[in-house]
Order: C-alpha cells, then structure tokens, then sequence
C-alpha cells in the first residue's frame, strides 16, 4: 500500500475505531459485484478497480463527514453503499484510490410521525423493517418494490423506485419528503421544511430552490450522501399483516384488499385495459404478470418453474390488479363494478381459478420477497428501460421483441416485459430484463449485446428511451435528451464535488 | 462430499439481493429483530454475511484471493445457522453454508485451516475422536447416576439389539450440568415404561464437529462407523437426543453418498408422539410464560432441501405440541421463530472458538425472549441451553433457562 492509502487508512481508523475500518483484500472482495452487466464483465476481465482500497462504516453524519473530508484532502474516491442491491453498478468502484462508504451502521428508524403521516430513516432502513413497524400503526408507505423489500427504502426512492402500487402512489421518488445531505466537501445540507429550524419533516420545498431535486435521481451517489430521510406515509387499512404464513409460500391478503387477476387474447386487449384501468381512478395496485414470470414467482423450484412454464399453465398476456377500501369497504364494491366493466369491454377474463395458484402474490403485491426467483437460472439485468407515456407500450413491446429476435437469449427474457403504471395512468415504465449466468462469459457478452442494441434502436423511436440503463453508465441519458446534457451534469457537480470525489464515473465521469 | 469449485455457478451468480441479511420479508414483524444473520450483525462488514462469502467463494475459486489471517475469519466466524440457507434456498435454491464448508474443506486440505481458535476443537476430534477431549469410556457416565440407577437404565443399557435406539451426543462429556439433559429423558421413558436402547460408552461421535471444521477426512471416518454400527445392530430408528446429530445424519451423511437404511427422529417428535398416544400423561400444572427457541439444527437446517417446502419441514411442531400439553404453560412467540430463528450463539462450535462472539448472540436471543414478556425461554438442544444460560449470567435482567424435557418432567 502506498504512503496515502497509508495516511488515509489511519485517518478514519482514528475517526471511526479500528473494528469499522478495514484494507484486507477479503473484506474489500465482498463489495466488488452486483448485478449489473458493467461489473461482472469487469469481474470476468479481472479488472483491479472493482475491488476498492478500503472500505469504511460510518455511524452517524458527522462521521460520514470525516470521512468524505478526509478523502476530498487526500484525493481518494469515495463510493456509497446501503444495500448495494441495484443493475447499474452504483455501488461498485471505477477508479482506483477508491474507498466504500458501507452504511449500514446507520440503520434507525428514528421517527415515526402518526400525526403528519411521515418517518424519518437513515440509510440502512428497508423497506420491510420500516413497513413492519408502521402498519402496526395504521400506516405504510405505500407498497415495496420487486427489488426485494429487504433493499433501502431512501436509496431506491432516490432512484426512481417502481412498484407494483406505483398507480396509486406513484413511485418512489414522489414519496421523499426531504433529506440531510451531506455534500463530497463534508458539509451538512438540509433539504425543503428541513431546512428551516422547527419547521419539521412536512414539506419538500424550502426556502430557496429546491435542491433535492439535484441530489435525487440525477446523480447516483455522485453528489454525496444522504445520512436521514423522510418518507411520506399512507394509511394502512390491512390490519395485522402479515399473518403466520400456514402453508409455505401462501401468505394472506391483508384485510381490506381483494386482489385479481385477469387474462387478455394478446397484448393490445391487455394494453387497453390497464390504460382504462389506471384512468379510471381505481384500485392501488396494476401491473403486467406475464406466464413466465408467474411460473416462475409461483413455484418453488427452478424445475417445477420450468415445468408449469412449458405446460403454458398460465395465460401470456395476464395482469393483475388490487382493491383497497381504504376510505370503506364498500369502495372494494364500487371499484370491482368500475373494474368489471372495463375488463368486459377489453374482452378480458377474471381468473378466479389462478387466485390460489399464484397466492404467492398476496405476499409480493405489498411486500415483495419471492420475485427473485424469476434468477434462479442465474443473474439477471435490466436490458431495456424506458419512461413514456401510457400510449407508447405496444411500440415498446415490438422493439423488444426486434432486438430479442437479434440475439441468443434465455428462454425467460422474451416472456417477461414489464410495465408498470404509475401516477394514475399519467406514465408508464417498461422494463424488460435478461436472464443470463453471470458466471458464463458468453452470455454476458451477449446480455451487453442487447442493451447496446436498445439503446441504439430506442434512440430512433419517437417517444421511447427518455432514459435506458446500458453501460457504461455516463450513456444512460442518451442523445434524445440533448447532446450537450451531460455536460450541464458535469457542470452541476463541479459545483458541489470540485475534486470528483463522489462515486466518479457514475452517470457523468468528469475525467 | 461436493467441492469449492463444484459450487462456481453460484458464488458467480450472488448478485446482492440482500436476502440474506434479513428476516425473510413477508415474515418480519419487528424493526428491532430484523436481523436474522449474527455473523453480519456482530461484524458489519459484508464479507460476514452469505452474500460477501458468496463473493469471496468466487475470488477463492477465480484465483484472486490469497490466504489471510482475516481471510479465515471471514469464513470461520459464522454459525452455519441457516438462515441464509433457508432464505436463498427458497428464492434462488441456493445454500450458501454448504459453499462455507467448502471453503473450509479447502484450505483445511491446502494446510491453511482451521484458524488458531479451532485447534483445540480439532484436535481433540482427531485425539479423543468426541469434541470436548474426554475419553470415550466416559460417555456412559451420566446413566450412572444413582437415581437414574435405581431404575432399569443400566439394564436397558446393555440392551443394544432394540429396534429403537436413544442416540445422545458428547455434550454430556462436557460437564455435570450437559448430563441433566440425556438424565431427564431416560426418567421420562423410565416412568411411562418405555424400552430403548442406549450404547453408552460404545456411542461413537456423530462428526459434526469435524464436518464444521472443515476436516473431511475424518467426518467420512465418523459417518462411516457410525453407519457400519447402527447397520449391523440393526437399528430401525434413531431417537436423536441433540438436535445437532440429528441434522448430521440427515443433512450431512446423505452428502456423502452413504446409504442409511434407519430413520432418524429427534427426542421431541418421539415424546409428542407418546403423549398423543396417551404413554404418557402430562397432569401436574407448572405455571410458567415461557418463549420457545427453534434450535438451528431442528428447524430450517434439520434435513436437505428447504424447510417448508415439498423437501422437509423443520422440527417446529412437536416441541409445540409439548409446551401446549403441560398444563399452566402459556407460550409466547417471539418475533423470529421457526424459520426465521434467530441462532443462540453456540451454533458452529462457535462458543469453544470465539465465545465472545457465542455469547454476544445468545445475549441478543434472550433480549427477544424477554420482549414477549415470558417469565422463561425454553430449549431443547443442549447447545442451545448452555449458550443461552450463559448469555442469562451475562444480562443482569434475569430469565431462567427451561430444558423442554425438564417442564414435561414437572408436569408428569
């Protein structure tokens, strides 16, 4: 190790005690992966950048401040993790000189706030801790990702965050109140009513501009790191949820809520459901579930997946669909008749008979925790995302199915577009995902194929690919946004990171 | 037995879904008692929890990691709990403990483990062939107890060609207090009138320690007498004693290919069944708020596959049963129970290796007991009731620890 590695290894041992900081080679291994296509083809071509020079578990801001200095004086990069799950490569190194920021110290629910309907969290709350404790106050925050539920709620909000409730909560990010940020240089900045001594957690704008837009969403981790949150909440009406789970993989539907689902004879029946549906103004929760991905969340292994999925068990083009009675029961009533209707006239069929098969979605629809098993035959990464509105999903489902027809592919990836509706029909997210081995070098070439080739392809469709994940990740804001728009990212980030110390070559490299 | 490279594909495809570090989503009901990984919650760092492991397994196996002091760490301070085998088993039908094990049975083969805090443990199983350096003539030392004596236990003791045999385990060769257990179970059977076998100081170690070590070599010694001694006293069920052998032999034995033509059952399973059948009746009243601890080794790691599914399901119920058929015993769940137990700490031969570690979990088993407001927290491993015992010393706030075996005993 050389003599400033030395210097800074020292300096946070002093700042943090020596059991929360470490250089050995086989702690620092274990932060060098996830699931993006970028780090395992880096792992495969055993790139030394994956693996950072020190990794470093702060316990509370004035920590992570030491440290961000501590690195800012010395020219190292800092690279923050809370859970590190993610597709991107957010939370593994690019750059050599590279410490990891693990805050997973700083994992307190620190307010539950039953009045104003809000909590207060650092970094390392999840989804299902935070849900665990304010259900049993009545409230939630509205639904988990598929991600699963053990993954950090504030960081998956700071990213977008899509969910299977989306429709009636929008996602994640419309749920952040605000934050207490702390800036690459070490300095403290307190976000909307938070800012203003007293005020309390209620509001997203402050004085001044609001600078969480900045923060969230925008940078990944490449304007510093956020050390408390508030989270907006919404009533829970599903009681004591969940139950004992009595029969394995079959949880209970919370009370209030009656969850359906719904067959179509193809994709554009199925399209023009879920816009009415999510006009409409009902139900909480509406999303796409297709038969592979049903064979596989229903099933408990890999085999029995495969097998229902061969047999054609469940129908291609099915969705699903939740009901609360949240203000009344009697609102399940009237929502059901808005929903009949709707279904009758897209020529769609209610599947009574799939409720019990795929009960595993009682569970997942409001805290996920079986989706991942759609990887059991190996990793998986998103290949193609794109944000439009509602109208635009046939043409998106076309242009997935021209650039999977280019490429070997598992099984799996063609049967398993997404869309998740959001904001009452307003947007729609389309995410299709590839099932590769991340152990097998030739699928890893051939998944970056397929991201490349959307990438390419979305950019000459009108109204398709506002943003795609690809590697590397300074392309995920493509042309159609404007050729000089990562310049204007750079230009922000000078301004509070002059020496790139945040996650560098995360969505803008500025070398 | 499988090795490190055989279990490539899935230290590759670990991709941080974080499952692992927590109690399975839709079973978590507290914030408090989340966790469900005591070697990532002592430790932190993620090299502590299956998902690092899972990573360091890739590195070991690609050629990038060289030995380490903290190397060893990483991979030895764990219990092999299961709970990240019960949690990636049921979404990815990946079990990561058994690629610890390779870990170790590598670099145990390689000369470079087990670590200095194993030694003693390895090298009284390779001296002594039983975990706590004792000679083995003494194994039959607790049924010499007079008042064990004064029935017909001795008698039933030679009786060793019975269809049914009481397999205890070495933890009565650790202390007086280890003898209460094996004690308390023959006066049990002894005053429903019930005739077992027991091999006394002919029992043989069922290798678990060894297996845990990392020592292949001689856990296939052990399996391999054990299953040459139970087949040719021809054995036609096991009553296992220590939740721990019994998860060997229907876990671990079966890895190595080696066919057992005997079943195996834990004491409790073979108790519930006898108080359902009205051998023996429960009439005393002992009235107690009690909290029941899964033992790892009888629940979610009690046999192969993945407990709950089509494979097995954990050993939850009849120790259940029991509490529920003494009369005043009132039992409280505690947030993470069955599956999703949190481990007492001595699970991994953890407390003779790094006690602080044992008992700083076992601290944190019984802070959850006391949360349900239980005046006791029950047990029926003898692991589980030493390392909670001790963790009761270490909190001031008392709460007694209740052998199961020592209720039913209070309430015949």
């Amino acid at each position: 190790m050389n003599t400033v590695k030395e210097m800074v290894l020292n300096a946070l041992i002093n700042v943090l005690g020596p059991d929360w900081v470490t250089d050995d080679l086989s702690i620092r291994q274990a932060y060098s992966k996830d699931a993006s296509l970028a780090s395992v083809w880096r792992k495969h071509a055993k790139d030394p950048k994956t693996v950072p020079d020190i990794v470093a578990l702060p316990s509370s801001t004035e920590e992570v401040q030491a440290v961000l200095r501590t690195a800012n004086r010395w020219g190292m990069k800092v690279v923050p993790v809370t859970t590190g799950s993610n597709m991107i490569g957010l939370c593994v190194p690019q750059h050599e000189n590279c410490i990891v920021l693990d805050l997973k110290r700083m994992n307190r629910i620190l307010d539950v706030d039953v009045t104003n309907m809000t909590a207060t969290v650092q970094p390392y709350v999840s989804f299902a801790r935070l849900q665990s404790e304010t259900m049993k106050r009545g409230l939630w925050n509205g639904g988990t990702p598929l991600a699963p539920a053990v993954v950090g709620i504030v960081t998956n909000m700071m990213f977008n965050g899509i969910w299977q409730s989306c429709l009636a909560y929008g996602a994640g990010f419309r749920s952040l109140v605000n934050l207490k940020w702390v800036t690459p240089t070490g300095d403290v900045i307190n976000t909307g009513s938070r800012a203003l001594p007293g005020a309390g957690n209620f509001w997203w704008h402050g004085p001044g501009p609001d600078l969480m837009g900045a923060f969230q969403f925008t940078h990944y981790g490449a304007l510093g790191v956020f050390t408390e949150a508030t989270i907006k909440l919404h009533r829970w009406v599903g009681g004591d949820w969940p139950n004992e789970e009595k029969v394995y993989d079959h949880p209970q539907l919370p009370a209030n809520h009656r969850i359906y689902f719904i067959d179509f004879q193809d994709f554009r029946q199925m399209n023009e459901a879920m816009y009415q549906i999510s006009h409409a103004g009902i139900a909480t929760h509406l999303e796409t579930a297709m038969d592979a991905w049903n064979a596989f969340c229903s099933q408990p292994t890999q085999a029995l997946s495969e097998k229902v999925f061969c047999e054609g068990v469940f129908p291609k083009h099915c969705i699903y669909v939740v009901i609360a009675g949240i203000s009344s029961p009697r609102q399940i009533e009237y929502e059901e008749k808005v929903l009949r209707l709707i279904v009758a006239r897209c020529g769609g069929r209610f599947r009574d008979d799939l409720r019990d098969v795929l009960a595993t979605w009682h569970g997942d629809a409001f805290r996920s925790g079986d989706t991942v098993r759609v990887t059991r035959h190996g990793g998986y990464a998103i290949t193609r995302m794109g944000v439009s509105v509602i109208d635009t999903q046939e043409e998106y489902y076309k242009v997935q199915r021209e650039i999977l027809a280019k490429f070997r592919h598992y099984k799996l990836d063609e049967e398993m577009p997404e869309m998740y509706i959001c904001d009452r029909g307003y947007w729609v997210i389309h995410e299709t995902d590839t099932y590769y081995d991340q152990g097998d070098k030739e699928q890893v070439k051939d998944s970056r194929g397929q991201a490349k080739a959307a990438f390419v392809d979305y950019q000459k469709r009108d109204g398709l690919g506002w943003y795609i994940f690809v590697e590397p990740l300074t392309t995920i804001h493509g042309p159609n946004i404007g050729p000089d728009f990562h310049l204007r990212l750079k230009d922000i980030k000078r301004v509070f990171d002059p020496k790139d110390t945040m996650n560098p070559g995360k969505l803008v490299n500025m070398g | 037995m499988k090795q490190l490279v055989d279990y490539r594909r899935q230290a590759w495809n670990c991709y941080r879904d974080n499952m692992c570090k927590s109690v399975f989503s839709w079973h978590l009901k507290s914030d408090r008692f989340s966790a469900v990984c005591p070697s990532l919650e002592k430790y932190r760092f993620d090299a502590f929890s299956a998902q690092g492991r899972l990573d360091i397994a890739r590195a070991m196996i690609e050629g990038e990691l060289e030995w380490s002091e903290r190397l060893l760490d990483t991979i030895y301070r764990c219990q092999l709990c299961g709970a990240c085998d019960y949690i990636c088993g049921r979404v990815k039908e990946m079990q990561p403990t058994r690629v610890i094990q390779a870990m170790r049975i590598k670099l145990v083969k390689e000369g470079k483990a087990p670590p200095p805090e194993f030694r003693q443990l390895n090298e009284a199983m390779r001296t002594y062939l039983n975990p706590y350096g004792r000679a083995n003539s003494q194994r039959g030392k607790w049924i010499l107890n007079r008042e064990i004596a004064d029935g017909d236990a001795t008698k039933v003791s030679r009786e060793l060609r019975v269809d049914t045999l009481l397999y205890v385990g070495c933890s009565p060769l650790r202390d007086v207090a280890a003898e209460l257990m094996p004690q308390a179970a023959l006066r049990i059977l002894q005053r429903a009138g019930i005739d077992i076998g027991i091999l006394g100081d002919k029992e043989v170690c069922c290798g678990h320690p060894s297996l845990c070590l990392g020592d292949e070599e001689n856990f296939i010694a052990f399996a391999k007498e054990n299953v040459r001694l139970f087949h040719e006293l021809n054995v036609k069920r096991l009553v296992c004693l220590c939740p721990l052998c019994l998860s060997t032999f229907r876990r671990d034995y079966p890895e190595l290919g080696v066919k057992i033509q005997f079943e195996t059952v834990h004491f409790t399973e073979y108790l519930d069944q006898l108080i359902k059948s009205g051998a023996i009746k429960l009439t005393k009243e002992v009235c107690l708020d009690v909290a029941y601890h899964d033992p790892c080794h009888l629940g979610r790691i009690s046999n192969s596959g993945v407990s709950g599914t089509n494979s097995f399901i954990g050993i939850y119920e009849p120790p259940r049963s029991i509490l529920k058929a003494i009369p005043g015993v009132n039992l409280k769940e505690m947030p993470r129970n069955r599956d999703d137990s949190w481990c007492c700490g001595a699970g991994g031969w953890m407390k003779m290796s790094y006690p602080d570690f044992a008992i700083w979990t076992g601290v944190e088993r019984v802070e959850e007991a006391r949360s349900t407001g239980a005046q006791a927290l029950v047990t029926c491993c003898p692991h589980c009731h030493e390392n909670l015992s001790e963790a009761c010393r270490v909190d001031p706030r008392a709460l007694e620890i209740v052998d199961l075996l020592d209720l039913v005993l209070r309430a015949m």
